[in-house]
């Protein structure tokens, strides 16, 4: 528009100047014949001479320059044109769905994709309510479409939402048929202000299909693999009774041998289930109102033979603690990796220590100290060596120290407890020395653990 | 030395896994137990038309003949015969969503096999019967 005024004006310049060089020419004219001077005429021809020289100089300058300014015009139109079509083409080739809505969540506009995966022209989508188009609600909940309690969340807020596959969306199109979907919302601003927003949408039918079939895999695999453990368990198990007769003493002892190692494999499977679960993203956290430390005690019990076998001296410290959301199951396999390494990794006599605190903890970044639950259990075992110390949440990851002397660890336990905590919403760190010990701590906020929907729960 | 008039009671036992069924009847019998077995549900539902005097059921949730235990606990409750009879759930299975579904429709325990003493199992259906006489 500004360029467009520009040109305009230098228009009206180049006229008022055609105006100033026809007076001087028609002047020129004038006085020579007033005069009736030869030498006044001529000068007056002459000046017609100059004049007509003029206009024609500044009509051909001002043909030039409009055609000039004309070409440029419409180079710029045509390389905007160029640009829109591009962009209408990368559009039109995405793989998702790319609807924008603005601040009323009307559609403004909509790509190809959008059309094929609602089945609606996009002619027809312009102008509607994007829940009237874009219709998305929670697996089990048909009746509950939450597409504008979803978006106002990029609408009141300059914010970014991401569901995906493991939040269990589902979209209806038009011709009523529904599809699992992952979105990505973003606020649309224009200089500061919230205008709108984006949505990118996807049908994840195929992601569904594979992630279920890999779930599927591993429930299988793992009933498979646990079957014969049983029948060697039970087997076992009669044996030592003495169900089958009377065993000698040796025959006792390489019994327990084989059923020690079965426990062993027993233990494994499970944890390679639960990795299998945490790599898929697809475990739950239902967190309930939980007595920590009745569950603490409930995990110490189980490991009581344990601590007894090692001697280990349990020092157990608990502050004043409220019912919290934590999911149980979770926590119980945290505390019960975290306490049956403190109690494996320590000479025979060692002290475990164990305290549950409620405090003000500054959190990084946070402005103001926020109530933590802080757990801590610490050891006075072999510790880890500094030079391995970043890597003891690795998946598989054994430390040198302790891989020898301690043959029946698999490295899944530790990067099981850091995924459960990282997942809901918790920190876990630790100081360890060797031959002195090791002290982990974790902490989770006063909210409790963060809910996550997920297919399976882990521990099953 | 078994008291004549201590009550056997019968247990049918529902289980696909050959040596794993063997070693169940072995030391249910060494308790004491009278059983029966049944290798898919089909089985054992005849069974249990067949037979009156059935006392608990054990059963596993993973079966061949594509019904699981969950289909065994669905017809068993809407039977009026059978509406009351024991079932003592032992799989590998240990989803806790399996496990709340079992015990939402009314079964009377779940044992995971890896996880369980097999003699602990029958102890514990033993004390259940004891106390239901």
């Amino acid at each position: 528009m500004k360029r467009f005024m520009s040109h305009i004006s230098s228009i009206r310049a180049r006229l008022i100047l055609l105006l100033v060089l026809a007076l001087i020419f028609l002047s020129g004219i004038g006085f020579g014949s007033m005069a009736q001077s030869n030498a006044l005429i001529g000068a007056g021809l002459f000046l017609i001479g100059i004049g007509g020289f003029a206009i024609i100089m500044a009509a051909s300058y001002l043909i030039i320059k409009q055609v000039q300014s004309l070409n440029k015009i419409s180079a710029n139109a045509h390389a905007a044109e160029l640009e829109r079509d591009r962009l209408q083409v990368i559009l039109s080739c995405m793989g998702e769905g790319l609807i924008a809505i603005d601040a009323d969540y009307r559609v403004i506009m909509c790509n190809d994709r959008t059309s094929a995966f609602l089945r609606t022209p996009p002619i027809e989508t312009i102008g509607k309510e994007i829940q009237e188009v874009f219709p998305i609600f929670r697996a089990g909940e048909p009746g509950r479409i939450c597409t504008k309690k979803i978006l106002a969340q990029t609408i009141q807020d300059i914010n970014i939402i991401t569901i995906k596959l493991a939040d269990k969306f589902l979209c209806k199109n038009s011709i009523g048929q529904t599809f699992p979907v992952a979105i990505v919302a973003e606020t649309l601003l224009k200089d500061t202000d919230i205008i709108g927003s984006v949505i990118l949408f996807r049908d994840i039918s195929e992601e569904k299909e594979v992630d279920q079939a890999k779930d599927e895999f591993v429930s299988l695999a793992s009933h498979q693999l646990r079957t014969p453990l049983s029948t060697i368990n039970w087997y076992t198990e009669m044996i030592l009774e003495g169900d089958a007769g009377h065993i000698s003493k040796k025959q006792k002892s390489f019994l327990h041998e084989i059923n020690t190692a079965n426990k062993r494999m027993t233990t494994l499977v499970s944890s390679l289930l639960n990795v299998s679960r945490i790599e898929l993203g697809t475990f739950a956290i239902d967190p309930k109102p939980t007595d920590v430390i009745v569950l603490i005690r409930e995990v110490l019990g189980m490991l009581k033979p344990e601590m007894d076998k090692h001697e280990i001296k349990l020092q157990e410290q608990y502050g004043e603690i409220p019912i919290m959301d934590v999911d149980p199951q979770l926590m119980q396999i945290v505390f019960q990796n975290l306490i049956s390494n403190a109690i494996k990794y320590s000479p025979k006599g060692s002290v475990v220590g164990i305290e549950i605190s409620y405090k003000k903890q500054l959190k990084n970044g946070a402005k103001r100290a926020q109530k933590q639950l802080v757990i801590r259990i610490r050891d006075t075992g072999y510790g880890i060596p500094k030079n391995q110390q970043s890597k003891i949440f690795t998946k598989l990851f054994r430390a040198d120290n302790i891989k020898s002397k301690i043959t029946d660890g698999n490295g899944l336990g530790l990067y099981i407890v850091k995924s459960i905590i990282s997942h809901s919403g918790g920190t876990i760190s630790f100081e360890s020395e060797e031959n002195k010990g090791t002290s982990f701590c974790i902490t989770l906020p006063v909210s409790g653990m963060r809910q996550k929907i997920g297919a399976k729960k882990l521990g099953g | 030395m078994m008291e004549k008039n201590k009550k056997r009671h019968t247990i049918l036992v529902i289980e696909d896994e050959e040596p794993i069924l063997r070693v169940i009847i072995e030391k249910l019998s060494l308790h004491n137990f009278n059983t029966i077995t049944a290798g898919t549900i089909e089985d054992a539902l005849n069974t249990l038309q067949d037979e009156a005097r059935i006392d608990a059921v054990w059963l596993d949730h993973y079966l061949p003949g594509g019904k699981s235990g969950i289909d065994f606990v669905r017809a068993i409750k809407k039977s009026v015969v059978w509406k009351h009879l024991p079932i003592f759930v032992v799989s590998n299975t240990a989803g806790k969503d399996k496990i709340k579904q079992y015990r939402e429709m009314g079964i009377t325990q779940y044992f995971v096999k890896v996880e369980n003493h097999l003699g602990k199992i029958v102890e514990e259906i033993e004390t259940y019967l004891k106390q239901a006489v």
